[in-house]
């Protein structure tokens, strides 16, 4: 039959769910296995760096030793109206105020200008770090927007951290490409792997059989996923709406709805409705803005944008957490000269809708940060699910192939990856607190990174045996997550009676956190643990991965 | 038996209708046969076209036509929104339907209807 390819329906999948013939079914496990294998270890990079990054605010205050201090809590008017005094008008049009890590206030001037080097214009911002006591100005940038203006803002570890989730530490937009294509390949293993999956409920409790019964990467890979399935659809519709919407789609739409005319697009999506209004006037005091915002809201202002500062159609925006029952982060909008408090402002567009509600929702979806410490565990958790989902699948994929010397090697470079991404983060750390003393942590952290990341491909190609790699790796991660605190310290990092004295109690739970794992990575290798959990201690060697 | 409505409208060989009917079937149809004669002599590349290049090329039309028709919401924005937040979804499940679809010659037709009516959107839209 001319184009027909496939053959009657198999049998009934999943209590009744749409059937799949055989032809399909084999279809959809070679499109799921090749391409798992193809770009499976990078997907593995970018879930595992972004599982750890969860807590990227908690890693940068333990970082820099210090708590997120609670919003802008200090007075700011005063320093911004000086700013802004000795401020060319043009680089007004846009302001942001915020605090970072470190506790300063930071008011950054936002323009466009040619850029010499690419000849094309672009971002340019003046960034002001001010004390938070004193309103005196700390430093100043004067650049063109790239990590390296921003960079000051956050610490070298979870900015790192954050650039390997997002765009595998490849130049915009090319790493967002590659990291949505992932997400794609994500969504799409995630949908070919409900619709194959036979017995999807009642592997969901699996688990309740005995232990002994549990055997097999087969087992572990469909429980696993069958638990994390929903929330791998979450994240990779998620993560590739973050990586594809402004690098593909938007320029898309922006061709199609605005003739191409980026300016348009960004003003009906993101700029307060106000006629144009060139005269200049008296800005509002952004003290009492601010006030009157955390009042409505009910917690401190995250951020604050002002549009056309010091003219008469000027706006200001006010960023807020999510506060107690809601999901999604609070914008309220005033008037830039009078204060007036004009209301509550969506994410996207200038009133409420469907629209503007899903998209809000995008963030806290990806993130899971709508519920404090105990959202973002669970992300953590079924994140680290995913990533063992990951390499369980590619290691059922070179167990069937593994009498071919190319795919065993495969299973080395999948144990590589596998311990290779937590040693590299471990490594980075520790990159991160000694070049801190006398050098340049963002220059040595990445560097830290990839170069224990190819240690490790050196030692699977060295070695060539599973059992041993993954012993040798195991204990450099205990021996680094123990000795990481130490570094910490030495390194001039925030002491334990110093922090206590502060209340920045993530140091201390981070540290702590650090000493259990790497001691439970010790009595895991020296099997002991293992035998208590009821598993074998001695695996056979001709097992690439777990 | 009763002549079906389409056989009344393009039987009158010098109406619009009939004239449309005769270049199809002097070109149309050819063409057709042509190319579902390639689809069952080469299936393997034929899927590989399917959930791939067409998959991708139809879903990016369809995403980008999304804004013409659908309702822009109280904010006046809506249709850019969904169609920024649903593209990734919608391009994957594309690429699903791609692998799945049994039958070949409807894939092709399914795309290429879904192309060509975004594209005419997207065109109007632009004009």
């Amino acid at each position: 039959m001319q184009g027909n390819e496939e053959g009657p329906v198999a049998e009934p999948r999943n209590g009744g769910a749409a059937a799949l013939s055989q032809a399909q079914m084999k279809r959809l496990t070679a499109v799921h296995g090749w391409s798992g294998t193809l770009l499976g270890l990078l997907l593995y990079i970018v879930v595992a760096t972004g599982t750890i990054a969860v807590f990227a605010q908690e890693i940068r205050e333990w970082s820099v030793g210090a708590s997120a201090p609670p919003g802008i809590d200090v007075p700011v008017d005063a320093a911004v109206r000086k700013l802004a005094a000795f401020m060319p008008r043009g680089v007004l049009g846009e302001v942001g105020i915020w605090r970072n890590s470190r506790g300063e206030v930071v008011v950054a001037f936002h323009t466009h200008a040619t850029n010499p080097a690419s000849r094309e214009e672009e971002d340019f911002g003046t960034v002001f770090h001010l004390d938070p006591a004193t309103g005196e100005v700390v430093s100043r940038l004067n650049d063109f927007y790239s990590d390296a203006l921003w960079d000051r803002d956050g610490d070298a570890l979870s900015s790192f951290l954050i650039d390997m989730h997002v765009a595998l530490y490849l130049p915009y937009p090319w790493g967002y490409i590659l990291v949505g294509v992932l997400g794609l390949l994500m969504m799409f293993a995630a949908l070919s792997g409900l619709l194959m999956h036979r017995h999807l409920i009642r592997d969901l409790f699996v688990a309740a059989r005995s232990r002994s019964r549990l055997v097999g990467h087969r087992d572990r890979h469909a429980l696993a996923s069958s638990w994390s399935l929903p929330f791998a659809i979450i994240l990779a519709f998620t993560g590739s709406f973050y990586a594809l919407a402004f690098t593909i789609t938007s320029p898309i739409l922006t061709e199609i709805a605005f003739g191409g005319d980026e300016e348009a697009m960004e003003e009906t999506l993101w700029a307060p409705p106000v006629a144009e209004d060139t005269r200049r006037a008296e800005p509002a005091d952004l003290d009492a803005v601010i006030g009157r915002s955390s009042a409505e809201v009910g917690g401190p202002a995250e951020y604050v944008g002002i549009s056309n500062y010091g003219r008469a159609d000027s706006r200001i925006s006010v960023w807020h957490h999510p506060p107690e029952g809601r999901l999604t982060w609070v914008q309220t909008l005033f008037d830039g000269v009078s204060g007036a408090y004009l209301g509550p402002r969506p994410e996207i567009g200038n009133a409420f809708s469907v629209g503007s509600s899903l998209f809000a929702l995008m963030w806290p979806l990806h993130v899971g940060d709508f519920a404090g410490v105990a959202s973002k565990l669970v992300w953590v958790g079924l994140g680290a699910t995913t990533g063992f989902v990951v390499l369980t699948g590619l290691s059922l994929w070179v167990r069937r192939r593994e009498a071919e010397p190319a795919w065993r090697r495969f299973g080395l470079a999948i144990v590589a990856t596998g311990y290779g991404v937590p040693l590299g983060a471990v490594a980075a750390a520790h990159g991160a607190f000694l070049s801190g003393v006398s050098g340049d942590p963002f220059l040595w952290t990445p560097i830290s990174f990839f170069a224990t990341a190819l240690g490790c491909y050196a030692a699977a190609w060295r070695l060539g045996d599973p059992l041993r790699l993954r012993h040798l790796y195991l204990t450099l991660l205990a021996y680094g997550c123990l000795a990481l605190p130490i570094v910490r310290l030495f390194c001039g990092g925030t002491s334990w009676a110093e922090a206590l004295r502060l209340g920045h109690g993530e140091v201390i739970v981070i540290d702590l956190l650090l000493f259990a794992g790497g001691g439970l990575m010790l009595a895991w290798r020296g099997s002991w643990l293992r035998r208590v959990v009821g598993i074998e201690a001695r695996q056979p060697l001709r097992q690439p991965a777990e | 038996m009763p002549t079906r409505q389409a056989d009344q409208w393009t039987a009158n060989p010098e109406s619009l209708r009939g004239r449309i009917a005769a270049y199809g079937d002097r070109h149309g149809r050819p063409l057709y046969a042509a190319f579902r004669g390639w689809v069952a002599t080469r299936p393997r590349l034929a899927r590989w076209l399917l959930a791939g290049p067409v998959a991708i090329v139809a879903g990016l039309l369809f995403t980008a036509a999304m804004p013409v028709w659908l309702p822009a919401g109280s904010a006046g924005v809506d249709g850019l929104v969904w169609s920024l937040v649903l593209g990734p979804l919608v391009w994957a499940l594309a690429l699903l339907y791609g692998v799945l679809e049994a039958n070949l010659m409807r894939g092709f037709a399914l795309f290429g209807a879904v192309a060509v009516l975004s594209a005419l959107l997207i065109a109007g839209a632009m004009l």
